[in-house]
């Protein structure tokens, strides 16, 4: 079971790989090129791995969010989204 | 209960009603207020055609327009047929994705190519722990919702051991949602407790050909038969701001009210990527509000809850909804997308000075 803690949503726009988290180009949301995909996250969670771009298995429950890469094998720290 | 035939409307009439908002507030006060009577199908159409900028001064508001008068209107019948009291809820996605109906506003039907990736069944353990964090933030009803076009027999048992446990190791009420039930679906979750099960029109008949091609109008109607006539209560309601008309909201609203529902969620459009509506502009906030206003003023005795979408629609105008007409929030997170804090809105509440359904000092 997977149900992280508290974490910071504006955090989630933060790259750690080259991969948008919001859309899944290259980029990081916020920078150039991806102003759009920073809004999106302040309602969404994160959908695409920024390691290496995968689609994440996400599931959202009332006050968390798992957002989890299966080829980079387990919970992002910085993609949890909103607690 | 036979399936609704659009309610009927006479344009003469509804024309006059526009023509003069004054006097339209006035007799639907009259009604909801002095007689305690429902509207007519022609004063909610005429309510939904209303401008909502044109100005109607009041001695309490000399530069008010008629929303502003609408809305009071509103707050004054929700608290006569209803409560001071807001009822708070939270939901969790059982079953993300992989839906396979067409619901053209929806990120989790496997008709279109979304960023919802499906997962599997939440277990007992994610779910008990999700209603657990729910109701501690004040939540006092838990719903679970599957993306489904009705349960299987599998489903069908995970559902009546999440409400077993949910009931056994919390305080709230449990709610269902699972899309189109047989009867005998509907007699076993009765039995198991589920005290409300949801299930929205969506839109108005005239509608819905735009929502949906895998399932028609009439079959969700006989889904909410099915829940009223096994003693569940009927939670039922819609999205609105998919490119309908004021009349055809309005017409939802008279649909809606034919079942005289325990509670109505009001979604509000939130334009999904990969969806066919993924390109409609969100709805504005003072139009959020007149659909607020004109459900409250429809329903008068409904659990009037926003729910998905309010964030993109209403934007800051969150209380001004509480103080038009409604009396119930989704808080925290939705099935797929994120909400404010539940801790933003229980402080909203505060602010106002209005008070929570069956819970005290949550700040």
């Amino acid at each position: 079971m997977s149900q992280p803690g508290p974490a910071d949503a504006g955090a989630s726009a933060e790259a750690l790989g080259p991969w948008c988290a919001a859309c899944g180009e290259v980029g990081t949301a916020g920078k150039a090129g991806h102003e759009r995909c920073a809004a999106a996250l302040e309602l969404d969670t994160p959908r695409f791995c920024t390691r290496c771009g995968r689609r994440l298995d996400v599931q959202v429950y009332p006050t968390s969010v798992s957002a989890t890469c299966r080829r980079c094998d387990g919970v992002h720290p910085r993609d949890r989204g909103r607690a | 209960m036979p399936i609704a035939t659009t309610p009927s409307r006479d344009d003469a009439a509804v024309a006059a009603y526009v023509a003069d908002p004054a006097k339209l507030l006035t007799l639907c006060e009259e009604s909801l207020i002095d007689r305690r009577e429902t509207l007519t199908a022609d004063m909610a159409y005429a309510l939904a055609d209303l401008d909502i900028d044109a100005a109607l001064p009041s001695e309490e508001r000399p530069e008010g327009t008629v929303l502003d008068a609408m809305l009071d209107l509103a707050h004054r019948v929700r608290v006569l047929w209803t409560s001071e009291e807001v009822a708070l809820e939270s939901i969790v996605s059982g079953k993300t994705g992989g839906c396979p109906e067409d619901c053209t506003f929806c990120s989790q039907s496997s008709a279109f190519e979304t960023l919802v990736k499906p997962q599997p069944l939440l277990t007992e353990a994610e779910v008990l722990q999700a209603a657990a964090s729910a109701e501690a933030q004040g939540a006092t009803e838990f719903c679970i919702v599957y993306a489904v076009r009705g349960p299987d027999e599998r489903l069908m048992e995970n559902i009546l051991a999440l409400t077993a446990i949910v009931h056994e190791k919390t305080e709230m009420h449990v709610a269902v949602s699972a899309g189109i039930l047989t009867a005998d679906q509907a007699k076993r979750l009765k039995a198991a407790g589920v005290i409300k099960y949801n299930h929205n029109l969506e839109a108005s008949r005239s509608f819905f050909p735009n929502v949906a091609s895998t399932h028609t109008w009439e079959e969700r109607w006989e889904t909410l038969n099915l829940i009223r006539d096994h003693g569940m209560e009927v939670c039922t309601g819609g999205i609105v701001g998919m490119g309908e008309t004021p009349a055809q909201r309005a017409e939802l609203a008279l649909e809606l009210a034919e079942f005289r529902p325990t509670e109505t969620p009001l979604n509000f459009l939130n334009p999904r990527p990969g969806t066919p509506m993924a390109d409609r502009e969100p709805m504005q906030p003072r139009e959020a509000l007149h659909a607020i206003a004109l459900f409250r003023l429809v329903l008068p005795w409904t659990l009037l809850r926003l729910a998905g979408g309010r964030e993109i629609a209403l934007k800051d105008l969150q209380s001004a909804g509480l103080l038009g007409g409604v009396n119930g929030l989704i808080i925290g997170n939705y099935l797929t997308t994120l909400g404010r804090t539940p801790q933003q809105d229980v402080q909203m509440l505060k602010d106002l000075d209005i008070p929570v359904r069956g819970v005290q000092d949550l700040l």
